[in-house]
């Protein structure tokens, strides 16, 4: 569909948080009782953090939370019982998330339907919708700007403005959410593209040499290259980067309980670790720095090839909570060649 | 007067010339960032540093250069788990160049603003807890000593958040510890940069008997915790790396904390403190108290 | 699926009088697993281990389940029974259904579903069983018996005797122990020495037996057919290969009132000194603890006068580390100290002695030389009071009865007698007891022909006066109080295990009893094994006993050591840790925890990303791994495993108790 273009009050945000509340499961960012920013249920529009600062955990687990139950037993009475879960009974609204937290479902929304439909992720995407806050500034590690792909399947992405909130409309899901209440927005006027692209140039988040369509044919010659053992050795093989990752998706599944009853559920796995894969045959990367070229090379060469966007939105917390601060963006452009300096000096031996 | 990056860049490059390493374990500063690096006799040195953010326990990348001629720096934590690992038979201090530093005190990663003001400051409040803990801020047993010596203040009595959980009625601290659980992704990050859980597999990867559920969940992630603490029990140097690479924020290391202040109090030990302090759990004397032993 | 055999023994009565054994066998054959399951009256017998082995071959067994007693009764039976029927005998288990089910259970019902959970425990224990093969070890020919009293003695001879090389070891400067202070002996009077010195004289000579007295073992490392033992060769000052034994140092010696510890007191002795005349080797040493020299670094007199020049006085303790495949302990007894029965007023009344003194009075070659008197005054003694059970069969000290003290007590009644021919003598007893050839009749000789008056009852009282020791007490015969003004009293008191073998037992790992006493491995029929391999047990280290018994039993440890010592190599179980050196990271708790040295430090060497990696692992030296399990325990990262006790059979059998429950749970 075309885009289309509305301006929703301050005032009228908060009345649209209150009414979709009734509609809808609302997420949106809070702070828990650390203090720590986190995609939550707030009761109400003041428990809501507007801020650029992302949540350490993305808004993927809406989709695909971290375990799933596919099917749950009861054994009885001499018999057993079975059942799947149930697909969730409301709709998902996510209000005012990032937008490289919403524009991930898009991403990865092309893997779970890609021959096999997965049920229970497609059956919770089809009841979500995105309603994304745009950044004002781009963080330390973010690098959104260098991803194209971006925000363009995000169902609606609001743009702060003076006073009111500029709201671009770029799926059928998104207008639903207008039409559903439609008397909060109004017709936005001037030009408003010219409005996002000023928007995005101050923020600092205007696209500029995208990270796919110049590294992509690098990379494809860099598997073997010798820097790889020297800059991702560090690599601790931690979950973090891929739990916390908006697109990461890799799963296991698993059985747990026993006799009485118990599930088979799907848990989120990373190809970091050292146990990945380990339950058919093995972890074939026998060393570290192989499993982070995996992660690399699988979001910015293997990924984009057979699906077209890189598996990235550049939200940058794989680098922020990162124990060693391995720097995805800065390998991807080193490995990529559009680099001659390795990230902090380091070279292996030539 | 050269700083103490200059001086440090112009020691590992001697080192290298010297041909007396082949790797030097260290820290690099890129990208508003301080993270540890593994540097070669070709590597740039330019980046190499040591600053208030050089939070992690480079002993932790010790088994992946198992074998190497390796330099390291060296503050206190490090200082600290070496000597456990010689302890317990895993070092090859030979092999290894401890290059000591004057330890100025990390900064709360959590208390840093955005603009990293204080990087600056000398305030103990916006330290991490177990700087203001430390015993020594230069590396006594550093083989070679970059920078000038610096004295240690004081150092602080107790464990603040502990004593903190401690103090909330029993219910309530249950709900606390609870909540924490909760938050837990088990990314297992604590354990793999702690520098002491070097097992090759550790108990969360066994499934032939499957200890632990895979499936995340207040129960399953405190069984994580509370067994991996365990494990550290008598072992643990306190160097809060735990803690401080959580991506969701649970001070992990409240539960090792614990361990630590029984074992100072039970048995008068302080795990680290000398290359020959014997692991507290394994040692025995024929005069222990325990009548079962042999 | 495995086919495992159930077997439900009745074990007479047994078992199933209290088990419904025929409804737990029907049930056992249907657990999964189960080919076949039946019961019989004694599976152990002959018929009994017939059907197993026809029903084997009838059925394909794989695995046998055999519920009946304690597999300590049983274990080595049934193995033997799987071996003949083409099973290994490690998928071989044993329910125990006797004692941990029958005997302790009143109620039948509970009782059989109980048994019914054992067997369903090991049922899934065996399915998960590998086949294991014994481990085969060389022996080390040579035996190490510790203590040269005469169980030792005894022990030491007749393994000599088999032509296996004995090293004897000894603490006090001379082999004899107890018996050589002993006088006459019981039933049959003859002279304890007279019978004695021979056999330590044979022992001394013997060419297959090494004496190492004043010597201690300090350490025991390995195991059963090759244990290497640490011995601390005390210092003698004495050279004593230079020595001729002319005893001219001792003379000389000008400390000549140290009190004896061979005469208990009742003699003295000198700093450098031979503990009894008839001592092997007949050679002295000096004690440095009373050596005046050692203590104001003056004196010299042994030296001086020695024409050998055999005084040493630069001696140190030595260490010798020998290798042994079995041992022998035979440490003997001591006394309880006297003086802790405050009631008995034992060293306040200096005519209240102990029977062991008694006896060094009474031998003719003891400190008075077999005169009996009164150690206040030198007077002969008219009226001698013995009490019998001092310390023994009494809650507030020992429990046990010390066996002997009737026999002795007796004994010293007839030689008073015979040495002071108008003595009387008076026995406090509670009861006699004299089961033994000819113990009876010697008792009633004290009683009837030596005129020995036998007072039935406990002493209430004893307290000095005039000169003479009151002995209150009850005739709880006739009822009436009595009160004997005595001039000398012996106290019987109970015989304890030696000084040290705590430390003994601690050194040699094995287990005592609740007195102290060392534990034999079956009180029937292991009498003299531990339950340690390859160390065995003589004389009255293990309980208290006569010279017979304890003979007897020096005998049959040294048969049991020839037994062990005359093979080329012994099968020991082959139930070990085990390592798997992909996990282990060399942290070697293993090494430390390990009390037989078993876990040793290794390496292993793996390709990784085309670089060679070489790294610490543990390996367990199965000769000496004992299958304790410490290690298992104690491995961090999990990677011990013990074979015959692998997780998997573990959790197999929880999982097999845990089946009533869930069954419960699902209402099945």
């Amino acid at each position: 569909m075309d885009a289309e273009y509305y301006k929703l009050s301050a005032e009228n945000a908060a009345g649209l948080f209150e009414r979709a509340r009734a509609d809808y499961d609302v997420v949106a960012k809070t702070r828990d009782a650390n203090g720590n920013l986190v995609y939550g249920r707030p009761v109400s529009f003041e428990d809501v953090a507007f801020v650029d600062e992302q949540p350490p955990m993305s808004a993927k687990a809406f989709a695909l939370p971290q375990n799933e139950t596919l099917v749950r037993y009861e054994r009885g009475g001499g018999e057993i019982r079975a059942e799947t879960p149930e697909a969730p009974a409301r709709d998902l609204l996510l209000f005012g998330v990032n937008v490289c937290d919403a524009a991930a479902f898009d991403i990865i929304d092309r893997v779970f339907q890609w021959d096999y439909l997965d049920d229970p992720y497609l059956a919770r995407r089809e009841r979500t919708t995105q309603l994304a806050l745009a950044c004002t500034a781009l963080q330390r590690d973010c690098f959104c700007n260098r991803i194209s792909y971006a925000e363009d399947g995000v169902d609606a992405v609001a743009y702060p403005r003076e006073g009111h909130y500029l709201v671009k409309i770029q799926t059928d899901n998104g207008r639903r959410l207008v039409e559903r209440y439609r008397n909060l927005f109004a017709e936005a006027d001037g030009d408003p593209e010219t409005e996002i692209t000023s928007f995005l140039e101050k923020a600092g988040t205007a696209k500029r040499e995208p990270l796919l369509e110049t590294a992509q044919s690098g990379l494809a010659g860099a598997f073997e290259h010798a820097d790889w053992e020297i800059l991702a050795s560090t690599c601790i093989g931690c979950g973090i980067c891929t739990y916390t990752c908006p697109t990461c998706h890799c799963f296991d599944i698993q059985d747990e309980g026993g006799y009485v009853g118990g599930r088979r559920l799907r848990t989120w796995d990373h190809c970091t670790g050292r146990t990945f894969t380990a339950m058919p045959a093995h972890q074939p990367r026998d060393r570290q720095y192989k499993r982070y070229r995996q992660r690399l090379l699988h979001k910015f060469w293997y990924y984009p090839e057979r699906f077209g966007p890189v598996l990235c939105t550049g939200c940058g917390r794989c680098i922020t909570h990162c124990p060693v601060k391995i720097n995805i963006k800065e390998l991807v452009e080193y490995f990529g060649g559009l680099s001659d300096a390795p990230p902090g000096g380091r070279r292996h031996a030539p | 007067m050269a700083t103490i990056r200059e001086e440090l860049q112009a020691a590992v490059r001697r080192l290298f010339e010297d041909d007396k390493i082949d790797y030097f374990l260290g820290y690099v500063d890129d990208y508003g960032h301080t993270f540890p690096a593994i540097l070669t006799k070709d590597s740039d040195l330019s980046g190499l540093t040591f600053d208030r953010k050089s939070y992690n326990n480079l002993a932790a990348f010790l088994p992946e250069l198992r074998g190497s001629r390796l330099g390291l720096i060296c503050k206190q934590c490090e200082v600290r788990t070496l000597n456990v690992l010689a302890a317990e038979e895993q070092l090859e201090r030979e092999k290894l160049v401890v290059v000591g530093v004057p330890c100025p005190a990390m900064i709360d990663p959590r208390k840093l603003s955005a603009d990293e003001a204080e990087l600056g400051s000398d305030d103990p409040a916006l330290w991490q807890e177990k700087c203001r803990r430390c015993l020594e801020r230069n590396t006594p047993t550093a083989d070679l000593f970059v920078g000038e010596k610096i004295s240690t203040p004081t150092p602080a009595e107790g464990w603040p958040l502990l004593e903190e959980v401690e103090a909330k009625p029993a219910e309530e601290r249950e709900a606390w510890w609870r909540e924490q659980m909760s938050l837990c992704i088990r990314c297992y990050a604590c354990r793999l940069a702690c520098p002491l859980c070097y097992c090759h597999q550790c108990f969360v990867e066994d499934n032939k008997p499957q200890w632990l559920d895979k499936s995340v969940g207040a129960e399953n992630n405190l069984h994580y915790h509370i067994i991996r603490a365990i494990h550290l029990a008598g072992r643990c140097i306190e160097c809060q790396e735990c803690s401080r690479v959580c991506p969701v924020g649970i001070p992990v290391d409240v539960l090792n904390n614990v361990l630590s202040r029984d074992f100072a109090s039970r048995f008068g030990y302080a795990s680290g403190e000398t290359a020959e302090t014997k692991p507290a759990l394994v040692a025995y004397e024929r005069d222990d108290p325990e009548d079962f032993i042999l | 699926m495995a086919r495992i055999g159930v077997f439900v023994c009745w074990c007479g009565a047994n078992i199933a009088s209290t088990v419904d054994v025929e409804s737990v066998a029907e049930a056992a054959s249907r657990l999964p697993g189960v080919a076949f399951a039946t019961d019989y009256k004694y599976m152990c017998s002959d018929p009994g281990q017939k059907a197993i082995l026809e029903a084997a071959q009838e059925h394909r067994l794989d695995g046998l389940v055999v519920a009946a007693c304690s597999p300590r009764m049983h274990e080595p039976t049934f193995r033997q029974v799987a071996a003949e029927a083409g099973i290994n005998p490690f998928r071989m288990q044993m329910a125990n259904i006797r004692e941990h089910c029958s005997w302790v259970h009143a109620d039948r019902e509970e009782a059989t579903a109980k048994a019914l959970d054992a067997i369903r425990m090991m049922v899934a224990r065996v399915a998960q069983s590998e086949p294991l093969e014994p481990i085969k070890v060389p022996v080390t020919r040579r035996a190490l018996v510790i203590g040269g009293g005469v169980a030792g003695i005894q022990a030491a001879l007749d393994v000599a005797d088999g032509g296996v090389e004995t090293i004897l070891v000894e603490r006090t400067p001379s082999i004899g122990g107890k018996m050589a202070g002993l006088d006459e002996t019981f039933p049959t009077l003859d002279c304890s020495q007279c019978i004695l010195t021979p056999k330590m004289v044979d022992a001394s000579r013997s060419e297959f037996i090494k004496l190492y007295t004043y010597c201690e073992v300090e350490k025991v490392d390995g195991s059963v057919g090759n244990f290497k033992v640490t011995l601390r060769k005390k210092a003698k000052y004495v050279n004593h290969e230079l020595c001729n034994g002319c005893g001219d140092c001792f003379h000389k010696c000008p400390y000549k009132k140290i009190p004896s510890e061979f005469d208990y007191g009742v003699g003295n002795r000198t700093a450098i000194y031979v503990p009894f005349p008839q001592a092997v080797p007949n050679k002295p040493v000096i004690d440095r603890e009373t050596c005046v020299f050692f203590k104001t670094g003056k004196c010299r007199a042994c030296e001086k006068v020695c024409l050998r020049n055999a005084i040493d006085f630069e001696q140190e303790d030595e260490f010798e580390e020998i290798d042994v495949g079995a041992i022998i302990v035979a440490t003997g007894y001591d006394i309880l100290e006297p003086a802790e029965m405050a009631e008995f007023r034992y060293g306040a009344i200096p005519d209240v002695i102990t029977g062991l003194q008694f006896e060094r009075m009474s031998s003719a070659s003891g400190p008075t030389e077999g005169k009996i008197v009164r150690p206040s005054d030198g007077e002969e003694p008219k009226v001698v009071v013995f009490v019998h059970c001092v310390g023994s069969r009494d809650e507030n000290y020992k429990e046990y009865c010390s066996k002997i003290c009737c026999m002795y007590n007796a004994k010293h009644a007839i030689i008073l007698k015979h040495r002071i021919h108008d003595a009387q003598a008076y026995l406090f007893y509670i009861d006699v007891r004299a089961g033994g050839k000819g113990y009876e009749e010697f008792w009633k000789r004290a009683c009837v022909e030596e005129g020995a008056e036998y007072l039935r009852g406990r002493v209430s009282r004893l307290y000095d006066e005039n000169g003479k020791v009151i002995v209150e007490g009850q005739d709880t015969l006739s009822g009436e109080q009595v009160e004997v003004v005595a001039d000398l009293v012996v106290l019987a008191t109970a015989m304890v295990p030696a000084k040290g073998t705590e430390e003994m037992a601690r050194i040699l790992g094995v287990s005592t009893d609740k007195d102290g006493f060392f534990n034999e491995a079956h009180p029937k029929l292991r009498p003299v094994d531990t339950a340690t391999g390859g160390i065995f047990l003589a004389g009255a280290c293990q309980a208290p006993k006569d010279i017979p018994e304890s003979v007897a039993q020096g005998s049959a440890a040294a048969a049991k050591a020839l037994g062990l010592l005359t093979k080329e190599e012994i099968t020991r179980e082959p139930t070990v840790a085990v390592v798997d050196p992909f996990i282990c990271t060399g942290c070697w708790n293993c090494v430390t925890v390990c009390p037989f040295g078993a876990p040793e430090k290794s390496e292993i060497t793996m390709t990784i990303d085309g670089r060679k990696v070489t790294r610490p692992v543990s390996e367990i030296n199965e000769g000496k791994c004992e299958g304790c399990g410490l290690c298992v325990a104690s491995c961090p990262g999990n990677c011990i495993d013990q074979r015959g006790f692998s997780d998997d059979q573990v959790y197999a059998e929880l999982g097999g108790y845990l089946e009533r429950l869930r069954a419960a749970l699902t209402h099945e």
